[in-house]
């Protein structure tokens, strides 16, 4: 009888021991959740989004040890960019002033992540996720700031910008002086 | 040996199957659905994801809950209801992974996690933690999944290119593949201690089996000689040899990928209808003399 309370004890303390682990580790996700940047824009716009601002220094430890350069900027699994428009729009994603190699990504069938161009139309209250993922060449991460750069939309129609994110990328760890964005090896994708 | 060989084999091939179904750039059955419910989304595994689906039920937003999700929620109670674990015994790439490469690696470098701690406590632990974190500190769905993760190795070719991967996407790599993968006597300590889905088909097996019609191992007494070779070859540590050479069984982490049935050199353990066989219906432990003993 002792050996059985023991023994659901045990199992009741692994069980309460295993959840709470399992909240802490929701909040460690949350912690680090500054790693990734994220946007959302309605289309079209007529001023800049907001700025996407990404600091190096609050990489949790695995990033920082295994991929520190490596950067991604999304719209999230659901969408993101979103027409709140009355027309259809062609959506065209170009990118400027980041440092470095600059990949697009959606998971939308109609995107060449070569071109970035959306090859079927933006129909109003729909949406199409983006992802843009940067990799900084590593010394260039010392600077504070460390890569500031453009996602731009553009109507592929008439060429005319409907949305543009600013993105900034820091270091807060560095003291400021040097600035890794004064060179000449910043890239821009799909032109 | 033969039979344990064929039978690896034979979930080799169920798990590509599950591959082809389930993972872009395939992913046959997303794209077989979405054809028919005319739903025009991307088809991959995050398709499937029921984070935002279960997060827009209680958010009350209850026309973004799309009957893909619902179709699938649906079929996966219904298998697990009639076939036990069908998912995790057939058709998940993802806890197959591990489990294969472990094989690769000699015994004396795993852990038996199994015999040092109960799974089951430690599952459906994780399971509650799951449940309750979305309310405390935000979902964490897609950052220890392991099935995005597989999406990801399909992705960039299992040898190039990961994508850009997060803190919480490196812990999972290590734990899924290395710490309770390829160093776990198994392989399947990812499944045994941190799936979410693995724990919601074995709570539906363990009630369901103690209907007549669906499907369970079922355990023939009369023939066990308790030589352990089930034992053996559980990936999952559901079948244990006692120290009294009874053979317990834990229904409770037990995903019926019927190795220990091919394993049997007795036919004491079949996968079929009717009773179970094992003492207490649930409890589920032989612990009467073996033939063997009887013999002696």
């Amino acid at each position: 009888m002792k050996e059985q309370i023991k023994k659901s004890l045990l199992t009741l303390c692994l069980f309460i021991f295993m959840a709470g682990i399992t909240v802490g580790s929701g909040y460690y996700k949350k912690s680090v959740s500054s790693e990734r940047g994220s946007f959302i824009i309605a289309l079209p716009a007529k001023k800049d989004n907001q700025e996407v601002l990404l600091n190096i220094a609050e990489q949790g430890l695995p990033k920082k040890l295994i991929q520190p350069n490596r950067i991604s900027i999304s719209s999230g699994h659901g969408g993101g960019i979103i027409n709140r428009g009355n027309e259809s729009l062609w959506v065209k994603v170009q990118t400027e002033g980041f440092l470095g190699k600059v990949q697009l990504e959606s998971k939308d069938p109609s995107f060449n992540h070569e071109t970035g161009v959306f090859s079927r139309p933006l129909k109003p209250n729909q949406s199409f996720n983006l992802a843009v993922n940067l990799t900084i060449p590593k010394g260039k991460l010392k600077g504070h700031t460390v890569t500031e750069g453009n996602i731009k939309l553009i109507n592929s129609k008439d060429e005319s910008l409907i949305g543009n994110i600013p993105v900034r990328i820091i270091n807060s760890e560095t003291d400021g002086i040097e600035d890794s964005t004064k060179n000449n090896d910043t890239n821009e994708a799909c032109h | 040996m033969i039979n344990t060989q064929i039978m690896l084999i034979k979930r080799a091939i169920w798990y590509i199957v599950g591959l082809l179904l389930f993972y872009a750039p395939f992913a046959l059955y997303q794209k077989a659905l979405f054809g028919l419910v005319n739903y025009n989304k991307p088809a991959d595994i995050h398709s499937l994801c029921l984070r935002m689906p279960l997060l827009n039920l209680l958010l009350g937003k209850w026309s973004l809950i799309v009957p893909v999700v619902m179709i699938t929620l649906f079929l996966f109670f219904m298998f697990a209801i009639i076939f036990g674990p069908f998912f995790c015994g057939r058709l998940c790439f993802a806890g197959a992974l591990p489990e294969y490469l472990s094989r690769l690696i000699p015994d004396r470098f795993k852990i038996d996690w199994v015999t040092g701690i109960n799974p089951i406590p430690v599952r459906y632990g994780f399971l509650a933690g799951y449940l309750i974190t979305p309310f405390l500190a935000g979902s964490i769905a897609c950052a220890f999944c392991n099935l995005s993760f597989m999406q990801r190795l399909i992705d960039g070719g299992f040898w190039g290119e990961f994508g850009v991967l997060s803190s919480t996407n490196i812990i999972t790599f290590f734990l899924w593949i290395i710490l309770f993968g390829i160093f776990t006597k198994g392989g399947r300590g990812f499944c045994n201690f941190i799936c979410p889905i693995g724990a919601v088909q074995s709570l539906v097996y363990s009630i369901s089996s103690r209907l007549h019609f669906t499907y369970k191992l079922r355990f023939a007494k009369d023939k066990c000689i308790s030589c352990g070779a089930c034992v053996k070859a559980c990936s999952m540590g559901s079948l244990q040899k006692e120290p009294d050479n009874s053979i317990t069984y834990q229904i409770h982490n037990c995903i019926t990928c019927l190795q220990c049935q091919a394993a049997c050199p007795k036919n004491a353990l079949t996968y079929g209808t009717g009773k179970s066989g094992w003492k207490d219906g649930i409890t589920l432990v032989n612990n009467e003399p073996s033939i063997q003993e009887s013999i002696r």
